[in-house]
């Protein structure tokens, strides 16, 4: 069982902010304790916060909040539709579980672990969907070496994510739900209906009620497996929200600007965001992904898939390569590098295409703009 | 609150002095709910309204009670005087009324208490001329209301409120909230919005000018009238009440500034017309119709007639529950909207509103919820069809009426009689679909006439489906026609926009079609026009006519046009005439007065001969690529002269093919035509026909391509020379078998294109001597064609089925 419920763990495991990718719940924690601190409206039962506060939290406030003479910034963390956040919440606090479906790359685990952390406190009671997932991952399984010693017994039990969840009233986060076997994902229908969980083997009346608060977010993605294939009494008990890709390149600027900033300080690298380069990032990935360029040009379809996270990756990628390798300062030869690398995941056939936008949006665009989008245009001969 | 707009607010709503403003945005429930209250409270003894002060004689049939929104004021103007533009266009526009319209909710209270109502606006026509407005077949309600969506102030006021748009900011704000607040509060925070928006327009002088004059009429119709009423409502705009005031204080107070008085240009007002005509709900929302840009007003409908049974209470979460119980009871099948479904949906829309700070959730919120609660699934394309259908019931299918005493273009009852007398049903706005035996039955006759004419004046009313389309000589042997039409209110507002052309239906086509006359057009254009004259029963179009038609043929130096219109009127002819041989019981289809066109078709058709004949010199310059046109057109004015013989001088006709022939230069194809044309006419024996054309294969099998094109041209007329003799069919084949493969596939389509003209019996016939000739049958000559298999199965069975009867009748 990967779950690590033993409370002191998980409290030093979030704590630590020097993790490869820290929790939410630890990079936002002044900012989810203020919002918690001035919080006067009705929450939900076992909701650390109201639903007003977890959508400020996703979705920013205006003016800052002082904690302890601190001003505290809200930042906005999830771009592009503001009513679905809200009714992802809104579907939380009720008896439906939250279905994220949308492209690859498109927030969908951001924003489930922006909400669980939000709502819980806790964002790491998750199970990894995958085709080797079994339905003791979704109910419990028993450690069996003292399920020999003592027999059945609530010891000897070993509580899955969702067990957890039920069992604290808390958000239980379901990672590529589509991709675990159809009979699997099938165990959730009753316990989503019922909020019970039968536990026959420590006898007739072992019954696990869920507590309030809790529900299941569940994520799947478009692109590959699809849901398709979800059973209908399934889909049933969850709420779909769709997420899409950002369509505006200026707010893809800025969520390649925060991701970055975040992921650079927790690497501890001391790095300005190059806001030109962000730019031709954000504009390169928009364009390519939408086919539709400022100038008109016939922007040739890709098959892979140009997400934001991809953009965020290249940007991270690039910014390594000029702090590890360079002066600090993001080459654009580095950055094409990297957008290739990004491009040939899925389809070394793309790689004429990037060419052939590279020749025609992008030259237009150097002759315009110049400076850097000079440099990135001349780095086109490395697209081979 | 700022002083100043505190000291307008009070000045512009005080209930102790003779003039208070209700400032309003169109089509607002809550809007029209306070104004009644204020009007309860205030008692006017006039009201006086934002609308087109030019229809104010439409007033008493807006009031009627037989009138129910949704329905438009339609106005509309022909700039004949040339006073906007050189063009002279016509100009139209629409101020629509719904159930909520405040301006519509004031004139049946006014009605009510019997009391004096007015519009106070500049007329359309005169915002026109004076260049205050330059829309054009939209609504004014609309153009106003959409300032909202623009404006500085407004854009800053949403993006604090979070809020998606305006139109959501209003609904929560000035709706939701708005139903529950104080009338002056209410009336004060309209009054502020319009105070605000102003202020930041003023800054950048945006429309300022244009808003002025509007203002300046308004301010002197309240002027006028308050010298003769004591106390006056003026319902207008939030955006213009201060702009009102102002101009009512400077140029029509007790001290006046001549300098700020606006002086107007005038336009003829016989170009001016204004009529009310009943709307649909589809029509005014603003996803669908273009006129106007009511959002969702079945929804707003819904909230209104709460209003008035509730009396404000929950009206909106009442509405929202309303809808989504409606779209849980649609079709199962189709929408699959269970009541666990519909129940999560409400929970999500009373739950967004309390997030958003609304106080009651409104139509954004049920949108929402029905995203999350209806659509099982990624929202695709595809995947939306429970989303669509609550729009679709958000848009709402309602339609207006309008009462029968108004005053309405006499094309429009023109329209409604025949409607009523072929029973078109005009109650509902779906497709529907009629099937006409046109040839037996006389009503259907007449019906189909009348969709004939409906199609003519393209306005989307009917379309036929199947049956003859005479003026395209297609599925000519049909009897019946199947015809699909459905109503929708915007049919009428165009058949008033053509009514220069008429006051009936008839008279619109005829005139139309003389109008067209007035176009440059071509002989094969004209004759299809008399042709789609007589469809719609037209009968004196030609004699009319006669001299502007003869005209355009004269003009037309294009034989392939003359030719093709050669051949139309060929083809009325023939049908009149197998028409008049049906007894007066069996309908013609096109000339039921049964007056007799032959007379002026025969010199329309002599006309176009002599000038077919004229301009025939012209195929000597055609490309080969060309000459297959040319070629089908001779082919139509031999096959003119052989069938009216006496209508064309014969001698010319051959004369003119002489001379085509007197060289050989040009067109093989055109060569071979005329080549044929003369031997079918006896001017070429056979043996010299049979040389001619076995030494143009020979001498040209150097250019294969030009043989091909060559023999084409022959087979358009005379096939018959490939059975004469053998010799024809001996060089084709030598000059085919010494092709090598490219040529051959280079020449492939041409020579199919040229056997293309033979029957199947001469297929056949041709195929044996071929047969003959290879020592073979002539079933391996001939190709298997690609049949459906079902077709072969239906032939076979047919087969059997006459093989049988022949049998019986021993004719076997």
């Amino acid at each position: 069982m990967a779950v690590n419920n033993s409370k002191n763990e998980n409290n030093e495991r979030n704590e630590n902010i020097n993790a490869q990718k820290p929790l939410m719940e630890t990079l936002y924690k002044k900012e989810l304790e203020a919002l918690r601190n001035i919080d006067k409206d009705k929450r939900p039962q076992n909701w650390l916060m109201s639903p007003k506060s977890v959508r400020d939290f996703i979705l920013g406030k205006e003016r800052p909040i002082e904690l302890n003479g601190e001003k505290i910034e809200i930042t906005k963390k999830f771009y592009g539709d503001d009513a679905l956040v809200e009714r992802a919440i809104i579907t939380l606090a009720g008896n439906r579980g939250l279905m994220l479906v949308g492209e690859p790359g498109t927030a969908k685990t951001m924003l489930s672990e922006l909400l669980s952390s939000a709502i819980s406190g806790v964002s790491t009671i998750t199970i990894q969907g995958t085709a080797g997932t079994n339905e003791d991952s979704i109910k419990y399984s028993w450690n069996y070496a003292m399920l020999l010693s003592k027999g059945p017994v609530i010891e000897a039990l070993v509580p899955s994510p969702v067990y957890i969840g039920m069992n604290k009233g808390i958000i239980t986060r379901f990672e590529e739900i589509t991709r675990c076997p159809l009979e699997i994902q099938d165990s959730l229908i009753s316990i989503l209906s019922d909020k019970v969980l039968n536990i026959p083997e420590l006898g007739e009346d072992a019954i696990l009620f869920a507590k309030p608060g809790f529900n299941i977010i569940a994520t799947a993605n478009t692109r590959d497996k699809g849901i398709n294939e979800m059973s209908s009494a399934l889909k049933r008990r969850f709420n779909f929200e769709t997420v899409e890709s950002v369509k505006s390149a200026s707010i893809e600027s800025e969520i390649i600007t925060s991701q970055c900033k975040n992921l650079l300080k927790t690497s501890n690298i001391e790095m300005e965001i190059d806001k030109d380069v962000v730019e031709i990032l954000a504009t390169t990935f928009n364009e390519l992904r939408t086919g539709a360029s400022f100038e008109n040009t016939k922007v040739p379809e890709l098959n892979a898939v140009m997400s934001t996270a991809e953009a965020v990756s290249v940007y991270y990628q690039s910014a390594l390569s000029a702090h590890y390798y360079g002066d600090g300062k993001i080459k654009m030869t580095t950055l094409i590098q990297n957008l290739i690398g990004s491009v040939v995941k899925e389809n070394k056939e793309d790689l004429p295409k990037l060419k052939s936008y590279f020749n025609d949006a992008i030259k237009i665009k150097s002759e315009k703009l110049g400076k850097l989008w000079k440099e990135y245009y001349n780095g086109r001969n490395l697209i081979k | 609150m700022n002083s100043d707009l505190e000291n307008c607010f009070k000045e512009s709503f005080n209930l102790n002095s003779n003039i208070i403003f209700f400032p309003v945005r169109h089509h607002s429930p809550a809007c029209s709910y306070h104004l009644l209250k204020v009007i309860e409270d205030y008692n006017p003894e006039a009201i006086l309204i934002e609308g087109p002060e030019d229809s104010n004689n439409l007033i008493r049939y807006i009031i009627d009670e037989t009138t129910e929104p949704p329905f438009c004021i339609y106005s509309s103007y022909s700039d004949e005087e040339g006073i906007i533009s050189e063009d002279k266009e016509r100009y139209r526009c629409y101020y629509p009324f719904v159930d909520y319209s405040p301006e519509y909710a004031a004139l049946k209270e006014a009605n009510k208490r019997n009391i004096f109502s007015s519009f106070i606006d500049m007329p359309y026509p005169l915002m026109l001329v004076n260049e205050t407005v330059s829309l054009n077949d939209s609504s004014l309600y609309d153009y106003d209301n959409k300032k909202y969506d623009s404006n500085t102030y407004t854009s800053m006021l949403t993006k604090k409120s979070g809020l998606r748009s305006f139109s959501e900011f209003w609904e929560s704000y000035f709706e939701i909230n708005g139903l529950k607040k104080q009338s002056e509060d209410f009336v004060k925070s309209v009054f502020s919005l319009g105070y605000f928006m102003r202020l930041l327009d003023k800054e950048v002088n945006l429309d300022m000018e244009e808003n002025l004059k509007r203002e300046y009429y308004m301010a002197k119709n309240i002027a006028e009238k308050s010298k003769k009423y004591k106390k006056i409502i003026a319902v207008t705009g939030s955006f213009h009440v201060l702009g009102i005031m102002e101009v009512l204080k400077n140029c029509f107070g007790k001290e006046t500034d001549k300098r700020q008085e606006i002086s107007f240009k005038r336009y003829d007002l016989n170009n001016a017309s204004s009529y009310i005509i009943p709307y649909s709900f589809e029509d005014i929302d603003q996803r669908k119709g273009y006129k106007a840009g009511i959002e969702f007003p079945a929804f707003y409908q819904r909230v209104w007639e709460n209003i008035i049974k509730e009396n404000n209470e929950d009206v909106y979460e009442a509405a929202v529950k309303s809808f989504i119980i409606l779209s849980s009871r649609a079709e199962r099948d189709l929408h699959n909207i269970t009541i666990p479904d519909s129940i999560n949906a409400l929970y999500m829309a009373k739950n967004l509103s309390r997030l958003r700070d609304k106080k009651e959730p409104g139509v954004y919120e049920l949108i929402d919820s029905a995203k999350s609660a209806f659509i099982k699934g990624e929202i695709s394309k595809t995947n939306t069809s429970n989303l669509e259908f609550m729009f679709k019931i958000l848009s709402g299918l309602k339609m207006g009426k309008v009462s029968s005493k108004t005053i309405v273009p006499p094309v429009v009852i023109d329209f409604r009689n025949m409607c009523r007398k072929y029973k078109i049903k005009t109650t509902t706005i779906a497709k529907q679909e009629t099937t006409l035996d046109i040839i037996k039955n006389q009503s259907h006759y007449e019906k189909s006439k009348f969709f004939h004419k409906m199609s003519f004046l393209q306005l989307n009313f009917c379309t036929l489906l199947q049956g003859p389309d005479y003026v395209n000589k297609k599925d000519r042997n049909l009897a019946r026609e199947i015809w699909q039409y459905s109503y929708k209110t915007d049919i009428e507002t165009s058949l008033i926009d053509l009514s220069v052309y008429g006051v009936t239906i008839t008279d619109m086509c005829l005139n139309i079609i003389r109008k067209r006359l007035s176009e440059i057009l071509s002989a094969l254009e004209i004759s299809k026009l008399i042709i789609n004259a007589y469809v719609i029963g037209a009968n004196n179009f030609l004699e009319d006519n006669f001299n502007i038609i003869e005209n355009i043929i004269l003009k037309d130096s294009d034989f392939v046009s003359l030719c093709s219109a050669l051949s139309n009127f060929s083809y009325l002819f023939n049908m009149d005439k197998a028409n008049r041989n049906i007894t007066l019981e069996e309908n013609m289809i096109f000339n039921s007065e049964n007056k007799d066109i032959s007379i002026p078709l025969s010199k329309i058709a002599k006309k176009t001969f002599d000038i077919s004949l004229y301009n025939i010199m012209s195929l000597k310059n055609l490309k080969e690529e060309e000459a297959f046109k040319a070629g089908m057109a001779l082919k139509c004015l031999y096959s003119f002269t052989i069938e009216h013989r006496d209508w064309c001088n014969i001698d010319n006709f051959n004369d003119s093919i002489n001379r085509i022939l007197e060289n050989t230069f040009g067109s093989s194809h055109i060569y071979g035509v005329c080549l044929s044309i003369k031997y079918k006419e006896g001017l070429l024996s056979l043996e010299d026909f049979s040389k001619v054309i076995g030494s143009f294969l020979e001498s040209t099998s150097s250019s294969i391509e030009d043989s091909s094109y060559f023999i084409a041209g022959i087979l358009l007329i005379s096939r018959d020379i490939l059975f004469v003799s053998n010799d024809i069919i001996d060089k084709i084949d030598d000059i085919i078998k010494s092709l090598s493969n490219e040529d051959f596939l280079r020449v492939l389509p041409n020579f199919r294109y040229a056997f293309t003209s033979l029957m199947p019996s001469e297929i056949e016939r041709l195929s044996k001597t071929i047969a003959v000739k290879y020592e073979t049958s002539s079933t391996n000559i001939l190709e298997n064609f690609d049949v459906d298999m079902e077709e072969i199965k239906k032939g076979m069975e047919i087969d059997a089925i006459v093989l049988k009867e022949m049998k019986n009748w021993e004719f076997i």
